[in-house]
């Protein structure tokens, strides 16, 4: 019941979702100089097992030049531990604090329009994570990471891909290992996404908005050998200035020993571009 | 498990091969137009409008175009409509600056004529 309250508070009050772009993979899209995107999420980590880590994440994004653009973004963590999964990370099983501030820049290489609506984005990605975090959610370093991220949309038909690799520092005694990278070892994403456009079928001569099915495959690579395959299904709602998404995550593959092994993940999310 | 890395890895990879091939057609330039615009109406012919948020990053930078009114967006024909004011007029340089920092490619800017249909 309390898990359920939870998920429900992470629900009603965090919010997550941006343009054709996968819910949950980096995209190669940005906003121009001068507008910023306003994107506020919830993610709600429920453990095989019991217990469960709820993430809302806050980012503000701006376009620099046409072609890269900047993100801050800052997370806050609850956790609601099993006895279990507190025993095996370590930690109190409730537990609140924030996380690391995230800072990350994306430069497109390619943007090829080739219809009215078909695009092909290519971006580099580089980012890095600062020590800002409290009770344990985050690490005492700085944490670099670098990848690249490709968006094609044909149609109705959009995928999203990205890979990339966090360069982990800090000692592991430092973090409470609830999620992927919460560890000493170095993190490699990589996912791909696809998204079909439900309606409209085709735009009108209005600028409305869209409905769209998602699906995603996430996976994360740790070099300690732990890894995890999400397959997430998903709905987004984009309009002029906003957008809607709300995803469930389950996993596929799992291969997971150095933190509590998710069971679901429940996302949600809201994005305001002005 | 280290197979399905490869295959996500793999995936992803093939699926950018490709595009790694692909010579971007030239977009036509428009920054050497620095005429005023002599219309009351504009039509540009955008391409990569792919979803309603790129769309509305087209407008809100249109829109701090000196001279530009209104804007209008069809997304079933790549075309917006952007309505000028008596004065300042805006360039054809001007406009094509604001598409491209919308991340959008220009494509063909033609004035409006009253009772033609596009």
């Amino acid at each position: 019941m309390r898990r359920l309250a939870s998920v429900a508070a992470t629900v009603a009050l965090a919010s997550s979702a941006l343009a054709q772009e996968s819910p949950n993979i980096r995209s190669a899209t940005l906003p121009s100089p001068g507008n910023f995107v306003l994107r506020l999420s919830g993610n709600a980590y429920l453990y095989d097992g019991g217990g469960a880590l709820f993430e809302e994440r806050l980012r503000l994004a701006t376009g620099i030049i046409p072609e890269l653009g900047v993100e801050a973004q800052l997370p806050f963590y609850q956790s609601d531990l099993s006895s279990a999964a507190s025993a095996q990370t370590g930690t109190e099983p409730h537990a609140a604090g924030l996380g690391d501030l995230e800072i990350d820049f994306k430069l497109r290489i390619l943007r090829l329009d080739t219809g009215p609506v078909d695009t092909l984005r290519v971006a580099l990605l580089g980012g890095i994570e600062c020590p800002t975090s409290t009770a344990g959610f985050g690490s005492s370093g700085f944490v670099p990471n670098a990848g690249v991220a490709l968006n094609w949309i044909s149609g109705r038909h959009g995928v999203s891909a990205n890979v990339l690799y966090r360069f982990t520092t800090g000692k592991s005694d430092e973090f409470v290992p609830l999620l992927a990278g919460d560890t000493d070892a170095d993190v490699l994403e990589a996912n791909l996404g696809y998204l079909f456009r439900v309606h409209p079928a085709e735009y009108g001569e209005e600028h409305v908005g869209a409905w769209y099915a998602t699906a995603e495959l996430l996976t994360t690579y740790e070099t300690n050998g732990d890894v995890e395959m999400l397959l997430t299904p998903g709905i987004l709602y984009e309009g002029p200035r906003w957008a809607l998404e709300g995803t469930v995550g389950f996993p596929v593959w799992s291969q997971v020993d150095n933190r509590p092994e998710v069971d679901v993940v429940l996302g949600v999310g809201l994005r305001f571009l002005f | 498990m280290l197979h399905a890395l490869r295959a996500a890895l793999a995936a992803t990879c093939l699926l950018s091969l490709p595009f790694a091939c692909v010579t971007p057609p030239k977009a036509p330039d428009f920054s050497a137009d620095t005429t005023p615009i002599d219309a009351a109406q504009v039509r540009l012919g955008v391409l990569g409008m792919s979803c309603p948020k790129c769309v509305s990053n087209v407008d809100l930078s249109l829109m701090r175009v000196p001279g530009v009114k209104h804007v209008a967006i069809n997304m079933k024909d790549g075309l917006v409509t952007v309505d000028l004011a008596e004065s300042p007029k805006p360039t054809a340089a001007q406009l094509a600056r604001a598409v491209d920092a919308a991340g959008l490619t220009l494509d063909r800017i033609e004035p409006v004529v009253a009772g033609a249909t596009p």
